[in-house]
């Protein structure tokens, strides 16, 4: 299917999908199009590790978010679950280790806790960071 | 009288190096009260170098004069960080929190000698007056508390032991219970009143008012497969997203999904018979190959009842229907830290007589030392008893840069405790049961059993997190002879878990 979509783009109407963004997608698939058919492509327990994203498949990712978020919504319209994949783990791995201040700021998300709230949310959560 | 006092203090510390030099004798840790005469007492051979007595408090009776003099070369020698009373104290504190009474001691006694208000001083500092902050939200939150018709059965009734955060740890116990009910967000927005929109619809009308936000764009299914990577590589970071803003919150506390597939792949990693030998060589079938070593016991676990209880929704029944609760509460052993044991006991010294002064004091020894496991997920567990403190221990202590004990071998480099780690196997069951048997460092006819029980601990205002094992027996039992000896448990405390950041990158995790 990867294939089909590689070689026939303009035949096929993709209107949520612009130029650039259908570019890296062709340009990922290229890459991977050798790649052995994914064993375990459900989700969990195969991918345990989301750090274990392969090198080229980092880089290629090294886009601006939203260049990024395009891509994985490319993915999922064209259903390419390896990319979609790839694609989630590197926006998962842009939201760990961050303080919530560092997640609002990176994905600009408005904090929309009253302090008593999130001081209550935080307390709810304390038991995981001695996870 | 100066000049009496650095002659005494002179000798004082030539008498202090020279027996820390010695290290003294042996003394055990715990007396093995042993059916096994030539039992060896396993722990002979330790060194207690953390031992100290109480010989400078003598020195005391100079107060006055000490006031105002610089601190003695004693202290400065111990503790060449701590310079005024008020740093010695917090040192102090710092070594008590960690369990390490015997430095505290000497510390508190240096920091009151150099300034005899200091503990007011540091009251101050740490606990300045008027929390009003902290007043005022307590009152609040009683309230809601006492509103909360159902308090969780297993909200701690007596949950603190530390300062004045009971209220709050109760009232979080029950929190989690309203919060977890599948009612749509509604005990977060209470004062906004409710979002009660779809899950998707809701983060996206929030977002909406915060001009663009990425996460905002993509579709709830794909929003969740990014939570759910988080959650199954780093749960405190997951958890620590319920703090980002109230859409996240929900979606942490409440995704039944996501907490469904972390507790399978947590559960699914204890280990619940045998798998390796004591040695770390895995056994094919259990129950035959162990008879081996350990005939006796396994037999008895034969024919019980199953040690083991799958991940169903039978099972998260118990939770409450909840498997955020099962995960925070069930018992299970963790691989991305140390557990570890701190332990004081107090042993009189012999008398000593220094000089002329003859019986000037008792001496006393505090002595302090750890307890430290660490637990694979293969089965194998590594075992330490030392007086090493955890900062020297917990970044070395892996299988990689130990040789085992049993080959009496060290590596290049390797610590002083190093030949002191003995390897050993692990077992859980499904009702917190662990069973650790480790080699003897040192002694191969040998093995120590220890029986410990998963506890959860809440304490500090937190609650959950199965972080702590107690004890419920520990023996050593001689291989040759096939004897059994209990030890005592005097002094054996429960071990903590610590997360470690060099294990949780060797482990794959982050």
């Amino acid at each position: 299917m990867l294939e089909d979509v590689g070689e026939v783009t303009e035949a096929i109407p993709i209107p949520n999908v612009n130029e650039n963004v259908l570019k890296k997608v062709i340009e990922w698939c290229e890459h991977h199009k050798g790649d052995p058919p994914a064993q375990a492509d459900d989700d969990s327990d195969s991918r345990k590790k989301s750090s274990d994203i392969d090198e080229w498949d980092q880089k290629f990712m090294q886009v601006d978010q939203e260049m990024l978020f395009e891509i994985i919504l490319a993915a999922n319209y064209l259903d390419i679950k390896p990319l979609l994949d790839v694609g989630c783990k590197t926006v998962a791995n842009m939201i760990k280790g961050k303080s919530p201040e560092e997640i609002r700021k990176t994905f600009n998300i408005q904090n929309d806790f009253t302090p008593d709230e999130e001081e209550q949310i935080r307390r709810e959560n304390e038991w995981a960071e001695d996870r | 009288m100066d000049e009496e006092l650095s002659r005494f203090r002179q000798q004082w510390q030539a008498e202090v190096s020279v027996r820390h030099h010695q290290a003294p004798g042996p003394s055990a840790p715990q007396s093995a009260s042993s059916v096994n005469k030539q039992n060896q007492n396993p722990f002979a051979s330790r060194k207690l170098s953390h031992s100290s007595s109480t010989g400078e408090g003598v020195e005391d009776e100079s107060s006055e004069l000490s006031a105002q003099r610089p601190p003695s070369p004693i202290a400065h020698r111990r503790t060449s960080l701590a310079s005024s009373a008020l740093e010695h104290y917090e040192r102090a504190v710092e070594k008590e929190s960690e369990g390490n009474l015997g430095e505290s001691l000497n510390l508190y006694r240096e920091a009151f000698r150099m300034d005899h208000k200091v503990d007011s001083y540091w009251r101050e500092k740490h606990f300045p007056r008027l929390p009003p902050l902290l007043a005022k939200k307590m009152t609040p939150l009683t309230t809601i508390l006492s509103s909360q018709p159902s308090v969780p059965a297993s909200a701690p009734a007596s949950a603190s032991l530390a300062s004045g955060s009971k209220d709050m740890s109760e009232l979080i116990a029950s929190f989690a219970g309203v919060q977890i009910q599948p009612a749509p967000v509604a005990k977060l927005n209470e004062d906004k009143g409710a979002v009660d929109k779809g899950k998707g619809k809701e983060i996206e009308t929030e977002e909406e008012e915060a001009g663009v936000s990425p996460l905002a764009t993509l579709p709830f299914e794909l929003l969740l497969q990014v939570i759910r990577n988080v959650a199954l590589t780093d749960i405190a970071s997951f958890a620590r997203l319920a703090q980002v803003c109230k859409a996240f919150a929900y979606l942490v506390i409440t995704e039944q999904s996501i907490w469904r597939a972390v507790c399978e792949k947590t559960f699914d990693r204890m280990i619940w018979d045998w798998r390796v030998t004591v040695k770390g060589d895995p056994i094919e079938k259990p129950h035959v190959l162990d008879a081996l070593r350990d005939g006796e016991y396994e037999a008895e676990d034969e024919g019980q009842e199953k040690r083991e209880i799958p991940i169903d929704e039978k099972e998260v029944f118990k939770y409450g229907e909840s498997w955020r609760k099962m995960f925070m509460i069930r018992p299970r052993v963790r691989f991305n830290g140390i557990y570890i044991s701190t332990c004081n006991y107090v042993r009189a010294g012999a008398s000593q007589s220094w000089g002329t002064s003859k019986s000037w004091n008792t001496p006393v020894h505090i002595v302090t030392y750890y307890r430290y496991l660490r637990f694979y997920p293969n089965g194998t567990v590594l075992s330490l008893l030392s007086t090493c403190e955890p900062a020297e221990v917990v970044h070395g202590f892996n299988k990689v840069s130990l040789t085992p004990a049993h080959q009496g071998g060290l590596p290049v480099g390797a610590m002083s405790w190093g030949k002191y780690v003995s390897k050993g196997r692990w077992r859980i069951d499904k009702d917190g049961q662990l069973d650790v048997e480790t080699e003897a460092p040192m002694m191969d006819k040998y093995l120590f059993k220890m029986a410990l029980k998963v506890k959860s601990v809440r304490a500090g205002g937190r609650v959950g997190g199965v972080n702590k094992l107690v004890w419920e027996g520990f023996w050593s039992w001689n291989v040759i002879s096939d004897d059994l000896a209990e030890f005592s448990l005097k002094n054996d405390k429960p071990f903590f878990f610590s997360r470690v950041g060099s294990i949780e990158r060797e482990m794959g995790y982050i």
